[in-house]
């Protein structure tokens, strides 16, 4: 006789409770988000300018619009490119930074907190900060090169639409490798001593304690970052708008920035609300898909 | 203050917050004073504070609150406002693209003018600002401050001290350029990630390689692919292919990368239009090293005429409660005490057919480029600076942000734009 | 624990000078010109220590009210059965990325309708509202984490679903949920877009529009931009270093996973 059926104890997980669990989040969604999702959707049917009462019906062409045009492609090729250089050299850098950096120590605690300011400047300031260091004639980076003998090294990099993306993609990491830094830092934490010891016992070598002890140990910490910063990284705007505007021809563009310029320069709003739109369901989408694998590498 | 007796009472306190919100917070209080709010991207904190305190001095019963904002930020500002009807009661608007696009939302001005100043109001304005403030023969707005862009920043010093020249000819340009390069100079500091900037130096060049037509074209007389227009972009482009511009150019800001380099001594020449005078207000230091002087942009055929336009337009919000108010704020900026104010700080020049020149001290230098300025205005003045239709504005700056960067043909430049200003 | 040797360390060490310069070009940058009278300009246009306070009101409770409506949701989306579970979470997820764009002209429609412009909630709500999705993504996924047994145990015990919560679940999720604090509390407390369109009231503006109020349109005055921007951010990592302390102390320590 199982346990199950021998007494008619209450399930807790079926409690009507659960409604009051969830009814903050539900009501900040119905209040906040709900009108403005469905609007916006609403909005990418139209031609309108963002002001006035003159909006015209159009349908699907927005949408359409955001699947043919070339301008959004290219957006979102460089959404790649920009998305696989920052994540892959912010968690991988975050997570050697930490590992190298575990343990007490003054150096290595000043060491932490210096990876760590950037995180906490605003992107806008960082922006301007970076623009005057990569400043080709007169900026820091060049007379830094030039006092060291390098000054043949000396480019436009923002200004050179073959290394501007790399460049701006590169300011991204220097702003965000210290948040995955702190956060392995604390994710590492949680590994118990014995486990480090044992390998050590076994022989295990640095590289290898790294790689096939902690990398795996912390595969939850991963994928957390990991969803962190597709976000992130899709909702990046300030940054390269301050950096590049999106240029120079369009190398930098995102689709926040072709966003921006569609609705508040060329004045159409619908457009801009339907790019909007098929964003938000492409990072929907990308977290769904993150969300299966996860689990089916839980399953394994 | 995050509590949910605390919510419901601000949810009660709706209807007074509510209709406070609902008239632009221009209600009146009980001693009849009136508050209106002001925004706009211009001008500094410290004028405005300027203006508002002699406007209130002037208008006891009327209050004024102000808020600025950076640029673009401003644009974003004022429609979500607009668009949720908590727009300000004045506000600044760029002619133009802009002032197609709000026209709508805002007042007209005849009666309020007439009212306040008279039927002839609008003979104490200077013709082509006041026609830039307005659609179809109707102010919506009070323009303020006129300036000139297309021109050409000079430091003449650093010239001579490289024993150039100010040239006059493309060639004395292209070869002084060289020149400055091999001594270390930036020659011509142009801030080509600004849009704005390369559609003000474009529309100047194309009015001396091919006079008119770009009027043409922006107001439909006329396709942006003429024969005369592609040899603007080509010789538009070659400011950039010629050594001209500085290294870099594609990724600089006038506002502050290419400034700096000219103010600090470091460029020959520098691209900025008349507003540009204000340097002898707010960086006079640094400014004072050097000689400055403004001239005609040389080009493949000829000194390039200058563009005039306003620096903005003052309108009134249609559904603001308290537009008498903000009529007398817009007029007293635009050409009563306030123009002065302005004036003084930013040494624009006047909207008004009576000249008004700054009230403060200005270094002998400064007098000297004004007056340069003036003759280029009188004389060589080709038309508006605006861009009539946004769609069209956008894909101006869009190719010429590309032509900077040499990663498009003039050609196909001009299709670009032709193809925007068909939609 | 300390895991890797010397060698590492030296390699962190190098690339930390590379990190650290453009901060020091920064601290260059905002004594340009006027020198420590940027700072004094940064501080004589007050209200630098207002809107600090008002940064950290504003950080705070939005960090606070995030972490505690998301693991009360991600609790019950996690380990709790009700109808409409799985569409319900979907629908919160779309709140995922929002499009900048979108919320504008809506927010600025509901802060006019409840009355709350120029104060806290006129910024508050909106960035729970913003931020609340990621936070309960995380929490979810980390109570599914957790071990069954412990929650079969705790139920032959007899406990409740409030106990489940409270005892058994919330403490083996501290450290999500701090990444959830953290994330949240960097986002807002860098948020100006919102801050600058609803609270134009200097005495509830944040930090973070300091250094937009030195950047007029001809006049942008990098260096003060500079000296405002290191005024403003010392606070936090002043916060960051005491923090760590507390970091390393354990407080994140799971329950030995």
């Amino acid at each position: 006789m199982s346990i199950a059926t021998a007494r008619r104890r209450p399930d807790w997980r079926r409690s009507p409770a659960a409604i009051l669990f969830i009814l903050p989040c539900v009501a900040v969604f119905g209040v906040f988000l709900a009108y403005p999702l469905i609007r916006n959707a609403y909005v990418g049917l139209f031609e309108w300018n963002g002001l006035t009462s003159d909006t015209v019906w159009v349908g699907l062409e927005n949408f359409i619009w955001v699947f043919t045009s070339p301008a959004v492609f290219g957006t979102a090729v460089n959404t790649l490119v920009f998305g696989v250089i920052t994540i892959a050299l912010q968690m991988g850098g975050g997570f050697l930074l930490a590992v190298a950096l575990s343990g007490p120590g003054r150096l290595r605690q000043v060491l932490r907190t210096l990876y760590f300011i950037p995180v906490v400047m605003t992107p806008v300031v960082v922006g301007f900060l970076f623009g005057k260091i990569l400043e080709p004639n007169d900026g820091d980076l060049r007379n830094l090169l030039d006092a060291i003998g390098l000054g043949a090294l000396n480019h436009a990099w923002l200004a050179d639409p073959s290394t501007a993306l790399v460049a701006v993609a590169l300011v991204n990491v220097w702003l965000w490798v210290g948040f995955a830094m702190s956060v392995y830092q604390s994710a590492l934490t949680t590994v118990p001593k014995e486990l480090i010891e044992a390998a050590r016992i076994d022989g295990a070598r640095s590289h290898q304690l790294v790689t096939q002890v902690l990398l795996p140990f912390l595969r939850p910490t991963h994928w957390a970052l990991l969803t962190l910063s597709v976000i992130g990284t899709l909702k990046t705007f300030d940054i390269v708008y301050v950096l590049t505007r999106g240029g120079p021809s369009g190398s930098t563009e995102l689709p926040t920035t072709l966003l921006f310029r569609t609705g508040f320069e060329e004045y159409q709003q619908g457009r801009a609300a339907a790019l909007g739109t098929v964003i938000f369901l492409v990072a929907l989408a990308l977290t769904i898909i993150q969300l299966r694998v996860a689990r089916k590498g839980d399953e394994r | 203050m995050f509590n949910h007796s605390g919510r419901r009472t601000a949810l009660m306190g709706l209807v007074a917050a509510g209709a406070l919100a609902l008239t632009g917070c221009a209600a009146p209080a009980d001693d009849g004073t009136v508050t209106i709010t002001y925004e706009s991207w211009t001008p500094s904190q410290e004028v405005m504070d300027n203006i508002i305190e002699a406007f209130e001095a002037a208008n006891p019963d009327i209050k004024v609150e102000a808020k600025l904002l950076p640029y673009a930020d401003y644009v974003t500002a004022i429609k979500t406002e607009l668009a949720s009807g908590t727009g300000p009661d004045v506000f600044d608007l760029q002619a133009g693209g802009m002032l197609a696009e709000f026209q709508s939302l805002l007042e007209p001005l005849d009666e309020l003018a007439s009212a306040e100043l008279g039927d002839d109001w609008a003979a104490s304005y200077n013709e082509d600002a006041l026609a830039q403030a307005s659609i179809d023969g109707t102010a919506y707005g009070l323009p303020h401050g006129f300036q000139t862009a297309g021109g050409l920043w000079v430091n003449v010093s650093l010239l001579e001290a490289n024993g150039l020249e100010v040239p006059t000819a493309w060639d004395e340009l292209v070869a002084a350029s060289s020149a400055l390069r091999a001594a270390g100079v930036v020659p011509l500091a142009i801030g080509a990630k600004d849009d704005w900037m390369l559609i003000d130096v474009f529309s100047a060049m194309s009015n001396a390689v091919a006079p008119g037509e770009q009027y043409d074209a922006m107001e439909g007389r006329g396709d942006w692919t003429s024969d005369g227009l592609v040899a603007s972009f080509e010789a538009f482009s070659a400011i950039f292919s010629d050594g001209v511009a500085q290294d870099g150019a594609a990724g600089a800001t006038t506002y502050t990368d290419t400034f700096d380099l000219y103010a600090d001594g470091k460029a020959a020449f520098f691209a900025n239009g008349s507003w540009n005078q204000d340097m002898f207000v707010n960086a006079a230091d640094r400014i004072g090293a050097f000689e400055a002087a403004v001239v005609q942009m040389p080009t493949p055929a000829g000194p390039a005429p200058v563009i005039g336009g306003i620096g903005g337009l003052l309108a009134v919000n249609k559904d603001g409660d308290q537009k008498a108010a903000a009529f007398k704020l817009a007029q007293f900026m635009s050409s009563g005490e306030g123009q002065q104010i302005l004036i003084d700080g930013s040494l624009d020049f006047a909207v008004t057919v009576e000249p008004v020149e700054p009230g403060i001290e200005i270094s002998d230098n400064a007098r000297e480029v004004r007056a340069q300025l003036t003759a280029l205005l009188t004389d060589h003045l080709a038309g508006y600076r605006e861009v009539p239709d946004a769609g069209v504005k956008s894909a101006l700056g869009q190719a010429l942000l590309k032509l900077a960067a040499g990663t498009i043909s003039p050609a196909d430049a001009a299709a670009e734009v032709q193809a925007a200003a068909a939609d | 624990m300390k895991i890797l040797g010397r060698p590492s360390l030296l390699i962190a060490l190098t690339l930390a000078i590379v990190w650290a310069l453009p901060l020091l070009s920064l601290l260059n940058n905002s004594l340009k010109r006027d020198g420590l009278g940027n700072y004094a300009a940064v501080v004589q246009q007050g209200g630098v220590v207002t809107s600090l306070v008002n940064s950290a009101i504003i950080t705070v409770t939005t960090v606070v009210a995030v972490v505690f409506i998301t693991s009360l949701a991600g609790f019950a989306f996690s380990r709790l059965r009700f109808p409409l579970r799985s569409v319900s979470y979907g629908v919160l997820l779309t709140g995922l990325m929002l499009p900048a764009g979108a919320i504008l002209v809506p927010f600025a429609q509901l802060n006019r309708s409840f009355g709350w412009g120029n104060t806290y909630l006129a910024v508050i709500f909106p960035y729970i509202a913003l931020f609340f999705p990621l936070g309960l993504l995380l929490l979810k996924n980390a109570f599914d984490n957790l071990p069954d047994e412990l929650f079969e145990a705790a139920a032959l015990d007899g406990a409740g679903v409030w106990r489940m919560f409270r005892s058994v679940a919330l403490p083996l999720v501290v450290p999500a949920a701090s990444l959830v604090a953290l994330w949240t509390f960097l986002s807002t407390w860098n948020e100006f877009l919102l801050a600058l369109l609803f609270l134009n009231d200097p005495a509830v503006q944040p930090v973070s529009v300091i250094p937009l109020r030195f950047q007029q349109q001809y006049f942008v005055d990098v260096p003060k931009i500079f000296a405002a921007l290191l005024l403003s951010q010392l606070p936090v990592v002043i916060l960051y270093i005491v923090t760590q302390r507390r970091f390393n102390l354990g407080l994140l320590a799971g329950a030995g996973k």
